[in-house]
């Protein structure tokens, strides 16, 4: 369901057909995009709520409510990302821009005028001083389409943050703005407790995601669909896609500025981290790695990396780049992000099993599996001993599986180990590149 | 006087710096119609394998400098030839994020191999002395070095592009790629050796400059916006563009950054009228703090001018 794919058919083609049948409303709904199936979109809707509630009593303690707010703020970020890439086909290098001015904005906000206001609809402002400066952004970036704005998106998110570290009294600095939300009125609920923060997050998050659905199917979101397919065609239909380009980044500037302000509410201090090319690229990674041409993909990709980073990076100073390998892959070998794939896959394997039962699909898959692990395995041995060797003095690194209560060490100082992750390392391409010409 | 003569000096060598990196990515640009986001990064690695080379392994600044390009060439080759040959044929979106990617892997590779912090790369003995003095202030041969091999190499590319047949081949390839192909040149190889040459390019870069700039994880990201600005300003594939806004902005730059100035001089004239403004806590503080602000605001004022940039064709 609710693919933001559907709309190649909206120009062109009902018209012609219209004039052709005089109007019959039957023939009509060939032409149209799929209808959405009403009962089940609400299902899920409802579903994800429940889960939202539910899920901080599961994951109780701080670490387990921290890392649901980052997912919430990382899923609001992702998905107005997608509003561009996924919804218009522009690619931004430089969103970290309206995520930081939301952020900044709801803090000095709650600083000056903070007794006045509820906390509740705060980030309504951070998500309007975003919008006011995408709608400013958009007056000279959107002209022409997707090369140009990715290098001008990229070089204006460098501006904005080389202007924040000039401008000291406005950004903080190094220390950032702090700030309060139990200063302001706050309706009787005590937001100094994380988890009355995480429920405000998580219920601007939905609704911000609900509204962002909603859009989609919008004749606007259409329209950005069909300018991201074909805009030369649209303007010979009669819209301009430089307005509707330059209204899809002032939407999706406001949403990430929403997404700025609910982060801004839940580390309550704000720094220029928040304007780096790093919160661009995360934004970019979660909805790529999840999936763009799906509405739900980007949410998928935040979640899981979101998790998948707050486990590891305790773990491994390494774990930046095993990520940036790790999207490369994607980008390489999935270009439908993870939730295409594992479509894609799905469909392969339900149709091996009706031609040849579950032996069959065993027999394709497990090469490919114990391949991929020997890779990662084998690849990561060698990261990790480099790593030891150079920042460690050669420290052996400790590898434990907690589940299997084993563990071993490996020593950078010996060849064996470097051996073992070669040959390791070796034999997954091996089994790979072998399957991959079977399969040719 | 003397800070304008030295700001033209620097600005200039900047400059040129500037357009040996926008030279390679407008020529990877035109020739596989797509912008390689990962040349910042082949710049910082050109820096690290000339460190690495000249310093670690002890074999002098010259083998530094001529090895560096090298192996930037070899794994940009690589690159093309295993990775972007295999997603280009999908789409524009592809290649931008495999190369955005691929900075992003080259970036945390350095850090991992190399380390946080900035490593002491340092000008070689043999060129670390004052050229000429000019109103008391010295110009260092290094720079001037830099100068005359970067004219040089960029004249050597002219000649090959204009003169040589490879450089006729590559020319035709730009406009006619079927008709290339089909007269028996393998273009795939061709596309493989132009990205090898940008990524060499940006090395070269790298290697003579991270020695003056600092050779640190932070060179790529620092020097990425302003690549991207002087490709857009000048027009995208234009190197005659790119030539022009690459001086234009180092100039400015460069100036802005020796300026003595200060906002409120600019208000002197106006001071009877603006009584009290040009004393605000913001005016005084000195324009050259505002320096890395400079390139944006030409971006802003090209684009808004003049949208394909200052050369660029109408498409």
């Amino acid at each position: 369901m609710s693919t933001m794919n559907s709309g190649q058919p909206v120009v062109g083609t009902p018209v012609r057909q219209s004039l052709a049948s005089s109007g019959n409303a039957e023939r009509w709904q060939a032409f149209l995009p799929p209808r959405p199936n009403r009962a089940r979109s609400i299902s899920c809707w409802g579903a994800s709520l429940i889960a939202a509630v539910v899920l901080p009593f599961i994951f109780p303690g701080t670490l387990g409510i921290s890392v649901l707010t980052q997912i919430c703020i990382a899923v609001t970020f992702a998905l107005a990302f997608n509003m561009l890439l996924g919804g218009t086909g522009m690619l931004s290098f430089g969103h970290a821009l309206y995520f930081g001015t939301g952020a900044y904005a709801t803090a000095h906000f709650l600083n000056y005028f903070g007794e006045a206001v509820p906390v509740v609809l705060v980030p309504m402002v951070g998500g309007l001083a975003a919008l006011l400066i995408g709608a400013f952004i958009a007056l000279f970036t959107v002209r022409s389409g997707k090369v140009i704005f990715a290098m001008i998106s990229l070089a204006v998110g460098q501006l904005a943050y080389s202007a924040a570290t000039i401008m000291t009294g406005w950004s903080g600095g190094d220390e950032g703005i702090r700030l309060d939300p139990t200063n302001a009125a706050g309706w009787g609920i005590d937001f100094g407790s994380p988890l009355a923060v995480y429920f405000l997050v998580a219920a601007w998050a939905w609704l911000a995601a609900l509204a962002m659905h909603t859009f989609t199917r919008t004749p606007l979101g259409r329209l950005m669909n069909a300018t991201r397919d074909n805009a030369e065609r649209m303007n010979f239909v009669g819209f301009d896609p430089v307005m509707i380009r330059g209204l899809a980044l002032t939407l999706s500037a406001g949403f990430a500025g929403i997404a700025g302000a609910l982060y801004a509410l839940a580390f309550q201090v704000v720094t220029l981290d928040t304007l780096s090319i790093a919160q661009s690229t995360n934004g970019m990674l979660h909805t790529y790695i999840g999936g763009h041409t799906t509405f739900f993909g980007p949410v998928v990709g935040a979640v899981l990396i979101t998790v998948i980073s707050a486990h590891l990076s305790t773990l491994t100073d390494a774990w930046s780049l095993y990520l940036g390998i790790f999207f490369v892959a994607v980008v390489v070998s999935m270009r439908r992000g993870l939730t295409g794939w594992l479509a894609d896959l799905s469909r392969t394997g339900s149709s091996i099993y009706r031609k040849g039962g579950a032996k069959c699909v065993l027999k394709r898959a497990t090469p490919g599996l114990f391949g991929g692990i020997a890779v990662c395995a084998g690849f990561i041995m060698a990261i990790e001993m480099t790593r030891s060797l150079l920042e460690a003095m050669g420290a052996p690194v400790r590898v434990s599986f907690d589940s299997l209560g084993t563990a071993f060490e490996l020593d950078p100082h010996q060849a064996m180990y470097w051996i073992f992750a070669a040959l390791l390392f070796g034999a997954g391409v091996g089994i790979i590149r072998k399957r991959h010409k079977n399969r040719n | 006087m003397q800070t304008l003569a030295l700001g033209l000096f620097n600005g200039i060598s900047y400059g040129m710096l500037l357009f040996l990196m926008a030279a390679g990515l407008t020529l990877v640009l035109s020739m596989l119609g797509m912008l390689n986001f990962a040349h910042p990064a082949f710049y910082m690695l050109g820096a690290y394998f000339s460190y690495t080379f000249a310093q670690l392994l002890g074999l002098g600044y010259w083998c530094g400098l001529f090895a560096a390009p090298l192996c930037c060439a070899l794994i940009g080759g690589l690159v093309e030839r295993y990775l972007l040959r295999r997603v280009i044929q999908f789409g524009i979106l592809g290649p931008l994020l495999l190369t955005f990617g691929l900075g992003i892997v080259i970036v945390e590779s350095v850090t991992l191999l190399w380390g946080k912090h900035s490593v002491p790369y340092a000008v070689p003995a043999s060129l670390d002395f004052t050229l000429f003095s000019l109103y008391g202030i010295d110009y260092s041969a290094y720079r001037a070095f830099t100068l005359v091999v970067t004219i040089a190499v960029l004249g050597v590319l002219y000649g090959l592009l204009k003169g040589t047949r490879i450089g006729t081949t590559v020319r035709a390839s730009l406009s006619h790629p079927e008709m290339v192909n089909a007269l028996g040149h393998n273009l795939p190889r061709l596309r493989t050796n132009v990205f090898a040459l940008g990524s060499a390019l940006a090395g070269l870069a790298g290697a003579l400059s991270g020695n003056i700039i600092g050779t640190e994880p932070g060179m790529a990201a620092q020097l990425g916006g302003i690549l991207m600005i002087v490709v857009v300003v000048g027009g995208l594939g234009s190197l005659a563009g790119a030539f022009v806004s690459a001086l234009l902005i180092g100039i400015l730059q460069t100036l802005t950054v020796s300026t003595p100035l200060s906002w409120s001089d600019f208000l002197t004239p106006l001071q009877h009228v603006l009584s009290g403004i040009a004393t605000n806590e913001a005016l005084t503080q000195p324009v050259s703090r505002f320096a890395p602000l400079v390139p944006f605001a030409i971006v802003i004022v090209v684009l808004a001018i003049r949208p394909r940039g200052l050369m660029g064709r109408r498409n």
